[in-house]
């Protein structure tokens, strides 16, 4: 009898568990009236304004702070923390949006707050709000199945007198994010504009997206990182990071039907191993290019032949990074049918020239609109 | 009593639910796993091969060195070495990064290293986190010459190695479709016998 009480009270457990419907949680944090020295952004306080906006729509409680100091950063991941610890486990989602200056150093993205007074390298550590070690870990460790995090921060370095300490501009990539989704308004080490518009050109393009109905977390950016990258005429190229298993949607479909070449996606809630393995097809209509499938091959073949030196095969290196939209573009490894590995294109470029003799294939490629290239799929030939 | 149900019940879902995610895995996902695992496990060889060679471009087996500890899921992973003297096998545990660093500046002035046999590859399974694990087994034949001149090596020995294998499902876009990631990686590589050469 005792048995059959437990079996009861383990299946009431596990509906009441699944039934619930999936809670959301944002802080939104727009910084723009930094003083003079540090620099007065025209868009993040609107910026966030608007995501505050949009994301309650689609069934986020948003926190919205604007303008804020360190303790008020502070106090508000602390609130946001608290949330996301309260919330049923597994079963909400967190997301963290931030609009303003940010700096990157030692391999740490740090927001600024406004009222930080940044003269030398260590103040950066003092003065400024981690996001590693403040946000991410804290989202970590608290319930929910997802976090997801949306820096639109690489705007410039708001302190030119540490620039040669902070080795390089823009935030670095954000590491060992664990169920994360990371969201970056340019490629790590890069910048951004902060626009001429109501909203930054990054926030713009997001806004839009994620109101887009049907479409999974990483096809939303992925349309930002396309619209950003035409409409900046290929200076901005937005980058994200993710370790995701489970989907997402902002804007779930109702009644509209998936697009046939998105059946995968349309099964995407069954479990990651019945989703789609997906061989890249060549477009039907060709492309403008900047380097032909069949030359590339070769070029990528030649870094890989161990008679030339490897001084030479270096230099091949950097050469075909520059058939590259960003040294951050995306490349495919691909073993049959399947994507083996994804890799960044510097990251393929510096493995091909350490690999033994190679003959490679070019499976698919597609290239921004001055023919240079956004997305490769390689395969290794036996 | 009742513990011995609610044990017997789970043990029940648990097999269950082990040999479901067994049979849930194709001919083709299978065939795909022993690629990429093989696949990594060559290029491990490759590069241990061409860091101990120090006839080699310095700067390719500095690059080596970084892909070869690429292939790990961490730094943290162990690699073991062993070796015998006067019959007697001594393991040591080196951190992956420290295997490659010591390797190439192994005090010799020649280092060869061949992998020999096929490599072995146990099934791929399916564990309850929902990661594939494998265990592949190489064989490894290493030359020591302290004079180069040399034709005998000074040490040598052969040794069988257990490498761990994790495969974690991620998910990724591919123009406008969200496909499945297999990425293979390697964990701790453990020493299961070492011989004299022939």
């Amino acid at each position: 009898m005792r048995l059959f009480s437990f079996l009861f009270v383990f299946v009431v457990f596990i509906q009441v568990c699944y039934g619930q419907e999936e809670k959301r949680y944002a802080l939104v944090i727009g910084n723009s009236d930094y003083p003079k020295e540090v620099g007065v952004l025209l868009n993040p306080v609107n910026d966030a304004t608007a995501m505050a906006a949009e994301l309650k729509k689609t069934n986020f409680e948003v926190q919205l702070v604007t303008n804020a100091t360190y303790m008020q950063l502070r106090e508000a991941v602390r609130l946001f923390h608290e949330k996301l610890s309260n919330a049923p486990k597994d079963n909400a989602v967190g997301l963290f949006y931030y609009a303003g200056h940010g700096v990157q150093y030692q391999d740490e993205n740090y927001l600024v707050p406004l009222d930080a007074k940044v003269q030398y390298e260590d103040d950066i550590v003092r003065m400024c709000f981690p996001v590693q070690r403040m946000v991410l870990s804290n989202m970590e460790r608290a319930n929910a199945r997802m976090n997801i995090i949306i820096l639109d921060a690489c705007r410039n370095n708001p302190f030119p007198a540490t620039t040669r300490a902070l080795g390089g501009a823009g935030l670095g990539e954000i590491k060992k994010a664990y169920g994360s989704f990371v969201a970056y308004a340019t490629a790590p080490g890069s910048v951004a504009s902060d626009g001429t518009g109501k909203n930054g050109l990054y926030t713009q393009e997001l806004l839009k997206a994620i109101q887009i109905p049907g479409l999974l977390i990483e096809q939303v950016f992925k349309e930002v990182r396309r619209n950003v990258l035409k409409l900046s005429g290929e200076k901005q190229y937005t980058w994200d990071s993710s370790n995701i298993i489970g989907d997402f949607y902002f804007n779930p479909a109702q009644s509209i039907p998936p697009p046939a070449d998105q059946t995968a996606v349309a099964t995407s809630s069954t479990s990651a191993v019945t989703r789609s393995e997906v061989k890249p097809e060549k477009k039907s209509v060709e492309e403008k290019k900047l380097v032909s499938d069949t030359v590339l091959a070769k070029e990528l073949s030649e870094l890989t032949n161990p008679s030339t030196p490897f001084k030479n095969r270096q230099a091949s290196q950097q050469k075909i990074l520059g058939y590259f939209v960003v040294p951050y573009a995306t490349t495919f490894i691909m073993i049959g049918s399947r994507i083996d590995e994804r890799l960044t294109a510097s990251k393929l470029l510096e493995r091909l020239v350490t690999l033994p003799e190679s003959v490679i294939k070019v499976v698919a490629m597609e290239t921004s609109e001055s023919g240079r290239i956004i997305e490769v799929s390689i395969e290794f030939e036996d | 009593m009742t513990r011995i149900f609610t044990l017997i019940f789970f043990l029940i879902i648990s097999t269950a639910y082990d040999s479901v995610a067994q049979d849930s895995l194709s001919d083709e996902l299978k065939e795909y796993f022993k690629k990429s695992v093989l696949n990594k496990v060559k290029r491990l060889e490759h590069y241990i091969t061409l860091i101990a060679n120090k006839s080699m471009d310095d700067n390719l087996r500095k690059s080596s060195i970084s892909q070869a500890v690429e292939l790990f899921e961490d730094e943290n992973r162990i690699v073991q070495i062993s070796s015998l003297v006067n019959g007697k096998e001594t393991i040591i545990d080196r951190p992956v990064r420290t295997y490659f660093d010591r390797l190439y500046a192994i005090k010799a002035e020649k280092v060869v290293i061949t992998f020999y046999k096929v490599t072995q590859l146990t099934d791929v399974r399916l564990g309850p986190d929902n990661k594939y694990y494998a265990t592949a087994y190489i064989f490894q034949d290493t030359k020591i010459y302290y004079n180069e001149a040399s034709e005998v090596p000074d040490y040598t020995d052969v040794t069988e190695k257990a490498i761990d294998i994790t495969i974690k499902p991620d998910t990724t876009l591919v123009g406008d479709k969200m496909v499945v990631l297999y990425p293979a990686k390697l964990g701790s590589v453990n020493v299961k016998e070492t011989r004299v050469a022939n």
